[in-house]
């Protein structure tokens, strides 16, 4: 089960030079530590107009290849493994493998889309995915920007790294022990659903975004390959109208940026089987999530994020059909700053806690209890992706990282079992960009 | 191409009927921003945008009727001079950087 619950969670990836052929910059220009997803101002912004800024150039489309390779070393050994896999020390030769379009369609519309083979679930899958329209205008005398997004896991869309699907930890394992409870918010959505939203930006400081979601069809499930990747228990089969608002506040100069903002999400579910139950569950998700960015010179750049979120979720029909508590609460709670030198070596250290109402039958730990806390400390090295650097048209990221639990699933005893060490490799190529260099004139 | 026929095209103009045209304009890209947010100039008048920044720029000129010239890459430390030979109100933006957007009128003098 935990296995399974990791498989949800794992395999966050983007990183893509295709966005390089497409402006002529290098990876540091938009991403902390030359590697995404982690974004720098000029990154939020080329996010924000919808992907198509552009150097002016004809290009060949901007197609990108991503390729991860691990070790997962936990302190103990775990029961359920996988078909193939060990119960502790795996490596992972092609952990995940993905192709993206990344760039722009027309002048305002643009696009990031992942299609991606899981080795551990041996599928191929839909992943992210995030069509933009983008039109700059000048409202109240600012200048300012409106857009619509059509995208498949709420915050995917999001320009901040502090909210759940671009935070840290950037890379994970899909082998290691992870936690049992997860808020509605934290990827639990991700290509279950199909959402569009507008969006505007006002004067670099205000952000306001309003999506609403739907589930995919089981039909259109199985064919993206989505089903047999991820664990149906934890699927709950069906929601409604899922609606999604995010307001945030931004402020920045030229050494430091701010960010504080807020999200809701609301869900209505049912259980696996059950829709003819009555009334589903309804899951209201709040949370609260704040960024700040430093830049100091070329060589210094540090970037702090933190989010909390509260979950009631009252369970209307999974009371009545798996015994759980009527009404139940999850608060999860993170942190996270990172120090980049020359957008090479970049170490990260995160704090996380999630606690809520003990409840056995709809957590699944032995005690009832959801806690779980403890922290991640990661150290990335990445040689290419700057101004410099010898191929533009490639990039990689080795990364050593290293989670310890305090308190696992409601027990601090035993949790350090579920301690895990992570090495990866992680390889992005634009092989069209390759092309355009290698014919240009010497 | 088309953009360089205009470009050509809006040069030649300026060759014809600036004799007695102000001396040129520059404007610095720097801090990925420009250093007017707006700027009137004559028509005739040359203006030279100045990448003192350490990234490229792409400069774009677009007037009313949304006709656009590109300065393609523009490499740091280069110049792009845009003659304006026209009266009217024009957008420049950086298609590399969304938000660098400044505006210039051109007035007949």
């Amino acid at each position: 089960m935990i296995l399974l619950l990791a498989l949800c969670v794992a395999g966050r990836t983007q990183a893509i030079p295709a966005f390089a052929q497409q402006t002529g910059q290098p990876c540091s220009a938009c991403h902390v530590g030359a590697f995404g997803p982690q974004l720098k101002p000029y990154g939020r912004d080329f996010k924000l107009y919808g992907y198509t800024s552009s150097d002016g150039q004809k290009h060949l489309p901007p197609i990108a290849l991503t390729l991860q390779t691990s070790f997962t070393h936990s302190a103990g050994d775990h029961d359920g493994a996988l078909e193939g896999l060990e119960p502790n020390d795996n490596f992972l030769g092609y952990q995940q493998i993905s192709a993206y379009y990344g760039g722009r369609v027309t002048k305002e519309v643009g696009a990031f889309v992942q299609v991606t083979y899981d080795q551990v679930g041996a599928v191929a899958h839909w992943d992210n995915l995030d069509l933009r329209y983008a039109h700059p205008l000048q409202i109240f005398g600012q200048d300012s920007v409106l857009g619509i997004t059509l995208n498949n896991s709420p915050t995917v869309q999001d320009l901040w790294n502090s909210t759940p699907a671009w935070g840290f930890p950037y890379n994970t394992s899909p082998v290691a022990p992870t936690p049992s409870a997860t808020s509605l918010a934290d990827g639990t959505l991700a290509q279950q659903v199909l959402g569009v939203g507008g969006y505007v930006s006002w004067n670099d400081w205000l952000y306001a975004e309003g999506t609403v979601y739907r589930s995919i069809s089981r039909y259109l499930a199985e064919r993206l390959g989505v089903e047999s990747s991820r664990t149906t228990e934890d699927l709950y089969g069906a929601y409604g109208a899922v609606p999604y608002g995010r307001v945030a506040l931004e402020h920045g100069n030229d050494k430091h940026y701010f960010q504080a903002g807020a999200f809701t999400l609301e869900a209505e579910r049912y259980p696996p089987g059950s829709q003819s139950a009555g009334a589903p569950d309804h899951i209201v998700d709040r949370a609260f999530d704040a960024s700040y960015q430093f830049k100091g010179g070329d060589n210094h750049f540090v970037s702090a994020h933190a989010i909390y979120i509260h979950e009631n979720e009252d369970l209307r029909a999974d009371h009545l059909e798996n015994g759980t508590l009527s009404k139940d609460e999850l608060r999860t709670l993170r942190a996270d700053v990172s120090y980049s030198f020359k957008d090479t070596l970049t170490p990260s250290f995160q704090l996380f806690k999630t606690t809520g109402s003990r409840d056995a039958a709809l957590w699944g730990t032995p005690n009832g209890s959801p806690e779980s806390w403890g922290y991640v400390a990661e150290i990335a090295y990445v040689p290419w992706g700057k101004m410099r650097s010898p191929i533009p048209w490639m990039n990689l990221r080795l990364a050593a990282q290293y989670v310890s639990y305090r308190v696992f699933d409601g027990s601090s005893r035993e949790s350090s079992l579920n301690d895990t060490l992570f090495l990866s490799l992680w390889v992005a190529v634009a092989p069209l960009y390759a092309v355009e260099k290698s014919s240009l004139p010497k | 191409m088309k953009q360089s026929v205009v470009a050509l095209g809006l040069a030649s103009m300026f060759a014809f009927g600036a004799t007695l045209a102000d001396p040129p304009v520059t404007v610095n890209q720097a801090g990925l921003k420009f250093s007017s947010k707006d700027l009137e100039v004559n028509k005739g008048q040359t203006v030279v945008f100045l990448n003192e920044d350490t990234t490229s720029h792409n400069i774009t000129v677009t007037d009313g009727n949304g006709v656009t010239v590109n300065s393609g890459l523009q490499p740091p430390g280069t110049k792009f001079e845009m003659p304006f030979a026209k009266a009217g109100k024009y957008l420049v933006t950086c298609g590399i950087h969304p938000k660098m957007r400044m505006n210039i009128v051109v007035k007949q003098p």
